[in-house]
């Protein structure tokens, strides 16, 4: 017990200590203390906990007791209601209070529902920081991240989260089963890698990874949860600053024992923290999986502390068994100094990558990691939660769907896929066929239905695969994959474990269909080469070269019920489009129907029947509105029958079921719906839909009720770059789907098309990501931006009114809304800097594209050009630059006088499609948008000397819209990503 | 209109801040009820008002009790010290009692963590408060009042200031080193498990 003397002298000395500024302190406690060491040591405890200068009693009891006093209870019963949701059973405790498994009124389904305890919400700044975490996170839609439906409060004052609902167990729990097989370890760490990078990428840092916070689903899905609630934890910024960082770390009460063995050192000294931090954790991650231990555990909290702030690397101890190129990524992911360190999630994961290629060549195939879990009861509902073990990734539509949907309501503003679009910007050889021509989506014109649940299984992983087919035996698949603009064929088996073979190398050419013989010996693919016409070939694989069939063969090809011919579509520049059928060796060809004038057959895919007696080939037609039908061509007497009264906006690919009840297609009802698949059911031609995600399903190869199709998930980023400074680009936001156009206004506004509930919406943004604001909604698809010199209005082109037209509102609010035109097709819109006119194009009426201009307050509009496109004014208001007619192999851009007149000059920049050139001030040079390797980036293009020149630094991803700032320093673009991938859908 | 049972609060009030001590027990279960009510308003303007408000329970305690019952208070400072104490004495016996069904009485831990220094259990980090609190008033009993009027009666140090009787600056030093003892003593009082 203390004295009272000795009470006041520490009193004294800790109030005189208080008035020196710390530097002198200790001096000054040498000169008084110099008789009573303990004097000191109690003097400089009461320093140290007064400089942590936290929260500590600051908020009155009350604040935390008042739910104790309200009488609320420790846990709620079953049957509860907490607002809109109603509790179902708790699922236990978290780090920061109990969650609870509940039915939510408003979203229609079960969540997960986690109660903050009061006491971590106590500090309003860091309650206010956390839910602006939260609210970030919960635009995070990727498949590995635990969806957060919902941030806010209930009745009572309690801050809440509600998110999705995750069968499964935690890493946590599969840890206590044994270690991983590196193959395995891999597999969880690339799917919590890929959750992290995809919220680094829009600024947010778990910061508490742990096996805790992973969840490992029994289809072989890995989500990560907790986005964002580090932050209710942290110390603000301002705290970080005045602790001492050597003292703060063993005197402060923050942190719980048995999370400090994930922490990093930055972490641990409180300093600033980014994503080098969960690049550490991961480290630990994976070296927790491999050897079962952290690599920092310790007799005491703080000697784990101790040796993780030490300088020395971390003592590594791994199996035998383990791969030193492993041993070299956890060491790398695991260095002490963040700057060693990997620097970006992408990079670590890049290694682990090819790792893991490696690995499951040297073991001839790959294994799916799959907790191993016993049936155990969950007490809602008499539910289990494992029903069955599974020994491959399988993703049953259901839950599939239930995921999608859940990120869709979770990020209304940017779900959902954009169906032509996607198909503009990503099939190449779409240019050339559709022009861009969009109709309004109309209302679906016969009853449909939703298939339940077909089970669907993802089948390969690379991210880039661009078409597939199966075997007719359903044994094989045979998938080309696309890598730096090049694309190579590979074969792989459907049993597990599967196994692959690249039968044609890497290549510059496109394959546009794959089709397995009748007997499964041949393989016959159309491929383009340099952007040639189609050529057909044949393949006895392995080990053998392919044949080349015929030249001008410009689809996939279906082969006849014998085997012993093929139908296939030529098309041949500016005249028509021809349904043809040839022997199987490429002899005695005929035609069997042709379309003209602007109608077209499709050059994406055909079938025919079992029955062999008809071909089906989706055709386009321009009246009324741009549609596809499907029709049956009759082999023997050419006659010609609509299938199903429905019409579509774009039919892909298609395929016979074998009874010939069912025709399975991937198309989209509008220009904004993505590629599903359908089944058509004949003869009575109801359709019913298969798939209903916002992911592109491009592409039906059947086997029995084996249905191969690609599935393509698109991601995008918008990035401003500063040319002249290497790396100098920032990145200001991300989503899903794609978006489609993009201005930067005079008063320094970003403004851009993306997906909006279904539709295409024009956003502004501030180029620092702030202040986002919606300025149109409710009409129709909106798109293609362009703003006025003078700030005050964006021009655009918009559905609303049932056709497609340029439109123009009020820039900062979408207020005021004016028709410009009134022809059907008009798209791209630029301003004049003086603000008096808008220049289009005109796509609707024929196949010749035609520039216009209108005046901007409304009235007639006039030629400017034939056979070109996507006009831009020059800032002097003295030129327009246009692209030549899609349907030209052209690489030229025309520029044209403005008031008229022929072309005075062309200039030749790669032809990229859907990418309008952009001037700069000075009226002598354009940019341009060049694709090299498989990524692009942005060049100038001096019209006087004829030079180009490199402006941006990206080596990744595709930049489909980019627009200068008003002083030409900077380029906001928009840069995407597409992952696609092989997928087996099982018809139930 | 005051009833029986608030002129019986009056009293008893009057009574144990005249140094009745046994007057004190038989306010607590009267007191409770009020309180409780008060603590589920709270929440609920915490929720309306989206965000904490630092409003003392006690203030609005106190302007209840001195409007419905005719309280003849010296003064606001006179009752915010005796609102403080029967403050810390209702939720230390309330923690005690939570605590006891929850551990079965087994107290082994005390886990301080983060914000405002409360964790994951309020009721242990409370008592282990209350005991550091009586080992501070025992050295300063100054100190500990000031903690008492701060922490669970929600005065501002301007209003402790007129309620000890001390200058504001004084106030603030005390406080500040209490504070710093207090955490230093619940810091070391961490047993492991």
């Amino acid at each position: 017990m203390i004295t009272h003397d000795r009470w006041q002298r520490i009193k004294a000395i800790f109030n005189s200590a208080q008035d020196r500024p710390p530097a002198e302190r200790s001096d000054f406690l040498n000169e008084v203390c110099g008789d009573d060491p303990s004097v000191r040591e109690e003097v400089e405890a009461l320093l140290t906990a007064d400089a942590a200068n936290d929260d500590f009693l600051n908020s009155p009891a009350y604040e935390f007791a008042a739910g104790m006093l309200a009488g609320e209870p420790a846990e709620f019963p079953a049957g509860e209601k907490i607002g809109r949701f109603e509790i179902l059973c708790s699922l236990g405790a978290g780090g920061m209070g109990q969650i609870y498994l509940a039915h939510d009124e408003n979203l229609g389904r079960k969540i997960a529902l986690k109660l903050i305890a009061r006491e971590f919400a106590t500090d309003a700044r860091r309650v206010h920081r956390f839910e602006q975490e939260a609210r970030a996170a919960s635009a995070l839609n990727h498949p590995n991240v635990c969806v957060i439906h919902d941030v806010g409060r209930t009745e009572t004052g309690r801050h809440f989260i509600a998110m999705e609902y995750i069968q499964g167990i935690t890493l946590r729990d599969q840890l206590a089963r044994g270690t991983f097989k590196p193959l395995e370890a891999l597999q969880v760490a690339l799917q919590v890698g890929a959750a992290l990078a995809s919220a680094h990428a829009i600024g947010i840092v778990h910061r508490d990874i742990k096996p805790e916070n992973i969840m490992l689903r029994p289809d072989g899905y890995i989500k990560v949860v907790d986005f964002g609630l580090a932050k209710l934890t942290e110390a603000l910024p301002e705290q970080r600053m005045l602790a001492d960082a050597s003292t703060q770390v063993l005197t402060e009460p923050r942190t719980l024992m048995g999370t400090v063995k994930y922490m990093s050192p930055e972490q641990l000294r409180e300093g600033p923290v980014d994503e080098r931090t969960d690049i550490w954790t991961l480290g630990i991650l994976l070296y927790e999986m491999l050897t079962g231990a952290t690599p920092f555990e310790a007799r005491s909290r703080n000697d784990s502390v101790a040796s993780i702030l030490a300088p020395e690397p971390a003592q590594l101890a791994f199996p035998e068994e383990i791969p030193l190129k492993l041993r070299e990524i956890v060491k790398k992911a695991l260095e002490k100094d963040c700057d060693e360190r990997y620097q970006t999630v992408l990079k670590l994961t890049a290694d682990l990558t090819s790792l893991k290629k490696e690995l499951e060549h040297s073991t001839g195939g790959y294994s799916a990691i799959v907790p191993v879990i016993h049936p155990s009861p969950v007490p809602y509902g008499g539910e289990r939660i494992f029903t069955r073990l599974k020994t491959q990734a399988i993703l049953t539509a259901d839950s599939l769907f239930a995921e999608i949907r859940a990120h869709k309501t979770a990020t209304a503003i940017f779900a959902g896929a954009s169906g032509v679009l996607a198909f503009l910007l990503f099939l190449p050889a779409a240019a050339r066929w559709v022009n861009g021509v969009f109709d309004p989506a109309k209302p679906p014109d016969q009853v449909k239905s939703t298939v339940p649940s077909w089970p669907m299984r993802q089948f390969t992983h690379s991210g880039t695969s661009v078409s597939a087919a199966i075997s007719p035996d359903g044994k094989l698949v045979a998938h080309a994959e696309e890598q730096n603009g090049k694309q190579r064929l590979l074969v792989t088996g459907t049993a597990t474990p599967g196994w692959t073979v690249a039968v044609r190398p890497e290549d510059k050419v496109k394959y546009l269909g794959i089709t397995f013989s009748r007997d499964g010996t041949y393989i016959y693919f159309t491929r383009t080469e340099n952007n040639s016409a189609g050529i057909l070939y044949r393949l006895a694989w392995p080990g053998n070269a392919p044949v080349q069939i015929k030249k001008g063969v410009d689809s996939p090809i279906s082969l006849s019920p014998a085997g012993d011919r093929f139908a296939f579509v030529r098309f041949t520049r500016g005249t028509e489009y021809a349904l043809m059928l040839a022997n199987i060796d490429g002899s005695n060809e005929e035609v069997l129907a042709t379309r003209k004038d602007g109608d077209k057959l499709s050059v994406y895919g055909l079938a025919w029947s079992p029955d062999g007696k008809t071909v089906v080939c989706p055709e386009s037609r321009w009246k009324p509105d741009y549609h596809q039908n499907l029709i049956a061509f009759d082999v023997n007497n050419k006659s010609e029958e609509v299938i199903g009264g429905k019409s579509w906006f774009q039919i892909l690919q298609l395929g016979w079921q074998d009874d010939m009840k069912g025709l399975i297609i991937s198309a989209n009802e509008s220009s904004s719906s993505p590629f599903s698949l359908w089944r058509i059911n004949l003869p009575d031609g109801t359709v019913q839909q298969i798939t209903s995600d916002p992911a592109e399903y491009q592409g039906v190869s059947i086997s029995g009720d084996k249905i191969v199709t690609v599935r393509t998930n698109l991601t995008w980023d918008l990035w401003i770059a500063t040319p002249g400074e290497s790396q100098a680009a920032t990145h200001i936001m991300s989503g899903n789907g794609v978006y489609y156009g993009l201005a930067w206004t005079s008063r320094g506004r970003i403004v851009y098309s993306s997906m909006a509930r279904d539709k295409l919406n024009i956003s502004r943004i501030n180029p620092d990501g702030t202040d986002i604001v919606q300025l149109t909604s409710d009409a129709g698809d909106n798109y293609t931006p362009a703003a006025s010199a003078d700030g005050r209005y964006i021009v655009f082109t918009s559905s609303r009114n049932g056709s497609y037209n340029i439109w123009r509102m009020n820039a900062d609010d979408g207020s005021d809304p004016v028709r410009l035109t009134d022809t059907n097709g008009n798209f791209y819109p630029s301003v004049s800097s003086d603000n008096e006119w808008v220049a289009y194009d005109n796509q609707a009426t024929d196949t010749k594209m035609s520039v216009w201009k209108v005046p901007m307050r409304g009235g007639k509009p006039v030629k400017i050009a034939d056979k070109y496109r996507m006009p831009v004014i020059s800032p002097d208001n003295q030129l327009v630059a246009c692209r030549y007619d899609e349907d030209s192999d052209a690489d030229d851009v025309a520029i044209f006088p403005a008031r008229g007149g022929r072309a005075l000059r062309y200039v030749k920049v790669p032809k990229q499609e859907f990418q309008w050139v952009r001037w700069f001030g000075d009226s002598r040079h354009l940019s341009f948008v060049k694709n090299d390797n498989g990524y692009s980036n942005i060049w100038s293009y001096d019209l006087d000397t004829g030079a180009e020149k490199q402006l941006t630094n990206f080596n990744s991803d595709q930049i489909y819209s980019y627009a200068w700032s008003p002083d030409y320093k900077q380029v906001a673009c928009q840069r995407g990503t597409k992952i696609s991938d092989v997928t087996i859908i099982s018809e139930r | 209109m005051a009833t029986r049972s608030s002129d019986g609060i009056t009293q008893l009030l009057e009574r144990w801040s005249n140094g009745e001590e046994k007057a004190r027990d038989e306010l607590m279960p009267l007191v409770y009820n009020d309180l409780h009510q008060l603590a589920v308003t709270y929440l609920r303007r915490e929720r309306r008002e989206h965000t904490l408000q630092p409003t003392a329970l006690v203030n609005e305690l106190f302007l209840k009790f001195s409007e419905q019952h005719r309280m003849s208070w010296q003064n606001r400072a006179q009752f915010f010290g005796v609102a403080a104490q029967l403050m810390r004495r209702i939720l230390v016996d309330y923690a005690r009692a939570h605590y006891a069904t929850k551990r079965g009485g087994d107290r082994f831990c005390v886990s301080l963590r983060n914000i405002a220094a409360f964790g994951a259990e309020p009721d242990a980090d409370l008592l282990a408060l209350h005991d550091a609190l009586n080992g501070l008033g025992e050295v300063d009993e100054v100190q500990a009042r000031i903690v008492e009027l701060k922490f669970f009666g929600g005065l501002t140090i301007k209003e402790i200031a007129e309620v000890v009787g001390i200058s504001h600056a004084s106030v603030e030093r005390e406080w500040k080193m209490a504070k710093a003892y207090l955490k230093r003593e619940l810091t070391r009082t961490k047993k492991p498990s």
